[in-house]
């Protein structure tokens, strides 16, 4: 009887055990970047909303301010997405007979709401709260990206349990001055553009208890001191001279404490404000119990 | 993967064929419903109600927590039927930067930083908003300013939504804090005080001997409206703007209007209705 398989399908057997092997490898590799793909993700992606709404018209080339139309972001879990009478607080009388708004002036006359595509959607399973973040020192920017820069909103980063538990490991290389929330353009201090942060004394919500000021308050002390009048009368200015970028709503601040640290890296004034909002490790975190609902 | 099949023994084939198979399986499985619970999920909408809303809308002729004093002073700036002018809650420093906070994110798209009612979506073609220093605006009562900001006021739709009455009050001192600092003098500012002018500022940052005085509003200040002009406010009849407007917004108005179409003559003033605000 002829041999059924010649001699080389011996090399071929144990070839075949090593693909195999191989393959099952590249499976659980494909599946793993698939998972973390945009395709899984939805990063990057502008879904056909019913109105093309641009963020970077409204609030860069307007001005308008976040909370303008999100006005929940700092009293509750959810930022909140407008009701149409904030579209219409200004296309009542601006581009009303725009084409793309006839979505807007359709819910405006019917009551009925808009429905707009969710594009930062957490599983339900995730408890996570706008308000605790935006008032420990965590940006817009910072979760959101540049949303200023985006002609069609999407999702910047991957939202994804890893993604939260980079920054919740190391807080530091994210914190910012609570002034500074809603800057987008704000960028961490470095050695040309150094914080200097101060304690206020002050007794109440953990943001108020800091202060920070992006030029020196040595140098500024003057004019600082200039805002400090008596009475009445106040002077509504902006002493530092500095760029809206720049400015620091907590410069206003009436009272002008001495003794600022200077900041030249992220990394420092990230310590410095954990240990001045208490910000909790990731150890520390291990129950929903520390957690605000 | 058909190549690497072809060459690979049935067993082994069948092997990778079930593994890739249960791995898909696995994390297909990862996918369940806890993702999307049925649960009701701010703004999520819902298909349990017919109109769609997770959100109820409060029931009609019912009184909600918190609703019982609503007809007192703090909710309505009213006292005997007339604005009053007494400021509810406490005033200090804190509220006054709560309402410059507040002023900034909701009153400045429309009245501007400095309230003179030239802000950016007034420069796109919204009604000119109520500038804060007029002699008007600066004998009103405290309380006129919170009713605006609750009803509305001509073109301006309310905020009662987005301002609680505490900020809306916070927001009122914090518009008189503008109208002493707009209208400041030497006087104001205590001895010993470095005092520098806007103007010096400007020339010592290099900007143009203009930039620190008043802003007008730009040619390019277009009414959104079909016809390309200022329509009045529906239902309120179109009238000549008193004489502490046309004193105000004149000059401006030319401006405004001027150059809309052709850059020519001025086609239609923008004063030819009433600018909101204007009217005593």
């Amino acid at each position: 009887m002829a041999q059924v398989f010649d001699r080389s399908s011996n090399a071929l057997a144990r070839a075949s055990l090593v693909l195999s092997g191989l393959i099952v490898i590249a499976l659980g590799v494909t599946l793993n970047s698939l998972q973390r793909s945009p395709w899984v993700t939805r990063q990057g992606q502008r879904p056909d909303q019913p109105v093309p709404f641009s963020h970077l018209h409204h609030v860069q080339g307007l001005g308008l301010q976040c909370q303008y139309c999100h006005t929940s972001v700092e009293k509750s879990m959810y930022a909140g997405i407008p009701p149409t009478k904030t579209c219409m607080n200004c296309h009542s009388q601006i581009w009303t007979d725009a084409q793309l708004l006839e979505p807007v002036r359709q819910s405006w006359a019917t009551g009925a709401s808009i429905h707009w595509i969710r594009v930062h959607d957490l599983p339900d399973f995730v408890y996570f709260n706008h308000e605790i973040h935006v008032s420990k020192g965590i940006g817009c920017a910072s979760c959101h990206g540049r949303v200023d820069e985006m002609p069609l909103m999407y999702e910047q980063n991957s939202l994804q349990m890893e993604w939260c538990l980079n920054c919740h490991r190391n807080p530091a290389k994210n914190l910012r001055p609570t002034a500074e929330i809603y800057n987008m353009a704000w960028q961490g201090p470095s050695d040309r553009r150094p914080v200097w942060c101060t304690t206020t004394g002050v007794v109440g919500p953990t943001a108020q208890q800091v202060a920070c000021v992006t030029t020196d308050p040595a140098a500024a002390g003057l004019q600082l001191a200039g805002l400090s009048t008596p009475g009445n009368s106040l002077i509504q200015s902006n002493p530092l001279g500095l760029d809206r970028s720049q400015t620091l709503s907590a410069v206003a601040a009436t009272v002008i404490p001495a003794n600022y640290v200077k900041f030249t890296s992220q990394e420092e004034l990230g310590l410095y404000l954990i240990k001045q909002y208490h910000i909790r490790t990731a150890n520390e975190l291990s129950s929903c119990e520390t957690c605000p609902r | 993967m058909p190549d690497a099949s072809d060459r690979m023994s049935p067993r082994a084939a069948a092997a990778s064929l079930l593994g890739s198979v249960s791995l898909l399986l696995l994390f297909s499985g990862c996918r369940q419903d806890m993702q999307n619970q049925p649960k009701f999920f701010p703004q999520r909408g819902t298909t349990f109600y017919a109109s769609g809303r997770s959100v109820r809308p409060q029931v009609e002729h019912t009184v909600a927590r918190n609703q019982m004093d609503e007809n007192t002073y703090l909710y309505t700036g009213i006292v005997d039927g007339k604005e009053g002018d007494g400021l509810p809650i406490p005033l200090n420093a804190a509220t006054l930067e709560r309402g410059q906070e507040r002023y900034n994110i909701y009153c400045t798209p429309c009245h501007s930083r400095v309230g003179n009612g030239e802000g950016m979506i007034v420069q796109r073609g919204y009604r000119p908003a109520g500038n804060f220093h007029t002699d008007r605006l600066r004998k009103a009562p405290l309380g006129h300013f919170f009713a605006v900001m609750t009803n509305g006021y001509g073109a301006m739709p309310d905020y009662a939504a987005q301002l609680t009455p505490a900020d809306r009050w916070a927001v009122a001192a914090y518009i008189r804090a503008l109208q002493l600092s707009q209208n400041a003098t030497r006087n104001d500012v205590p001895a010993g005080a470095q005092v520098e002018d806007l103007h010096e500022i400007a020339r010592d940052l290099g900007m143009p001997a203009s930039f620190a005085d008043p802003w007008t509003l730009p040619s390019t200040a277009v009414y959104g409206t079909p016809n390309g002009m200022d329509n009045g406010i529906p239902g309120v009849p179109m009238g000549t703007p008193p004489a502490g407007a046309a004193a105000h917004y004149g000059q401006k108005a030319t401006q405004n209007s001027g150059q809309r179409d052709s850059g020519g003559e001025p086609i239609a003033p923008v004063s030819n209705g009433t600018p909101f605000g204007k009217q005593p």
